[in-house]
């Protein structure tokens, strides 16, 4: 086999495999940063439950973890990449029929996350519960079709 | 040559093979046509306790008394097709089960296409024994099987609401079953597994923890899901609330006993009762599937009393571990 066959041979499977390296998911990893990602959610959701029911106090915290769910709302959609309905998962393949409706469920959960950020800012504590009640109603929204 | 027992005069040995098989078929189709007899007779409708509940002009009282049973009853999340901006109560939900896709009926009081025309004595045939007003038998994706345990006079309560909704004009659509699913088999299976009775308050409980016996169990119905089912359909006691992997939609739903392995035995009373107002889980998740309509549309609308004591009784089921 000629040097100039090789490189050609080799050229072509390079060119094969990168496209797929490049797209390729880790759909193990992302299955499980995806449930990191979503426990961070939910305990930065019930840590503010306890601080605003007097559980707890720590000067700060509400803001910490409100701060914490502004931001962590904003890429919720991002953790669910195509392929990743199948293991160790309780997404559901509806996020993928629907994903506009996913994605606009998700959106609206960043959107009420901010609202309650501006009410701890606000530090008015009757917005405050209500902001925290219209957030917990999005999550449920989209878990209800989304999530098993 | 010994006759063959049951069939005085006739020797199996002298007849051809064909005919044997014949005559043990025939048989067979005997014992399954005694088998069907029997079945039907043991199923056969009981006649209503009297319906001593008056209520021919009812107040608002017991029109609002009707609607927060409806409500608790979790009615609204079959009857109401909400994600598809169906109106309130005039059906359309599907059902999807192993035994076919069900939708459920119209609930509102249009008298051609609901159940406006149903007296008192049609809905509690239908709540209390599973019978249809033509006389046929419900599939018990209808939870009957719970609402047997209601008492009448929260049954007449919940006619009295149900008549009293606006009416909607919209059609019943039919369920979609297998061929071998259909409704002449539910006399069989009611007779089987099916026993209409009147929840009965265990002395030996205080009052509020027989309180919460009978929402859950006769009306809020958890046991529907939450119990596994065996391969008829029907609920298997044994395993009362210890959660399937075959839910609704085929969804998994929780074991809910006292189990510490894989109930919520570690729960406390405020935990349950925050997931029933407002579906919020100890670790800060939120309830998602087919709960978030029970607790939506159910549990998050009980007054104080009564969901405190679905939150004691819960607790107290026996740990089954599945």
């Amino acid at each position: 086999m000629t040097h100039k066959t090789l490189s050609i041979l080799y050229l072509s499977a390079l060119f094969c495999v990168l496209p797929q390296a490049a797209t390729a998911v880790d759909v193990k990893g992302t299955i499980q940063y995806r449930q990191n990602y979503m426990n961070a959610i939910g305990g930065h959701t019930g840590a503010i439950r306890r601080l605003k029911d007097g559980r707890f106090n720590a000067p700060g915290h509400l803001q910490m973890h409100t701060d914490a769910l502004a931001k962590l709302t904003r890429d919720i959609a991002l953790l669910f990449p195509e392929g990743t309905s199948a293991g160790k998962t309780d997404a559901k393949p509806e996020i993928w029929e629907n994903w506009s409706d996913f994605e606009a469920r998700a959106n609206e959960s960043q959107q009420a996350a901010q609202a309650l950020l501006d009410a701890v800012q606000s530090g008015d504590t009757g917005t405050i519960d209500t902001r925290f009640g219209e957030l917990t109603q999005t999550c449920k929204a989209c878990h209800k079709p989304f999530r098993k | 040559m010994p006759a063959q027992a049951g069939i005085p005069g006739l020797c199996l040995n002298d007849v051809p093979a064909t005919l044997q098989l014949a005559v043990s078929w025939s048989r067979l189709s005997l014992l399954c046509i005694i088998l069907l007899v029997l079945l039907w007779w043991l199923s056969r409708p009981e006649p209503l306790p009297a319906l001593a509940v008056s209520g021919d002009n009812p107040s608002k009282t017991d029109i609002n008394r009707g609607e927060y049973l409806v409500n608790i009853a979790g009615c609204v999340s079959c009857h109401t097709d909400a994600d598809n901006g169906g109106a309130h109560l005039a059906g359309g939900v599907k059902l999807e089960t192993p035994f076919g896709n069900f939708i459920a009926p119209n609930i509102t009081s249009d008298r051609e296409t609901g159940i406006g025309g149903w007296s008192f004595a049609d809905f509690a045939r239908a709540m209390h024994l599973g019978i249809t007003p033509a006389g046929a038998r419900y599939y018990p994706a209808f939870p009957y099987t719970s609402y047997t345990q209601s008492h009448f006079s929260d049954l007449r309560a919940m006619y009295d609401y149900l008549q009293a909704t606006p009416p909607v004009e919209r059609r019943n659509e039919p369920h979609a079953t297998p061929w071998y699913i259909n409704r002449a088999l539910l006399p069989a299976w009611q007779a089987l597994f099916f026993e209409p009775g009147v929840f009965r308050p265990d002395a030996v409980h205080d009052e509020s923890l027989n309180r919460g016996a009978y929402i859950v169990n006769a009306l809020t119905h958890c046991s529907e899901c939450h119990t596994p089912r065996n391969q008829l359909g029907a609920t298997r006691p044994e395993l009362f609330l210890a959660g399937t992997e075959e839910g609704p939609d085929g969804d998994p739903v929780p074991n809910i006993t006292s189990s510490e392995a894989d109930g919520i035995g570690d729960w406390d009373e405020d935990e349950l009762l925050l997931y029933l107002e407002e579906g919020e889980l100890p670790d800060g998740d939120y309830a998602g599937g087919a709960m978030v309509d029970v607790i939506d549309n159910s549990t998050s609308l009980m007054d104080q009393e009564d969901i405190q004591a679905v939150v004691k009784y819960i607790l107290s089921v026996p740990a089954v571990n599945n």
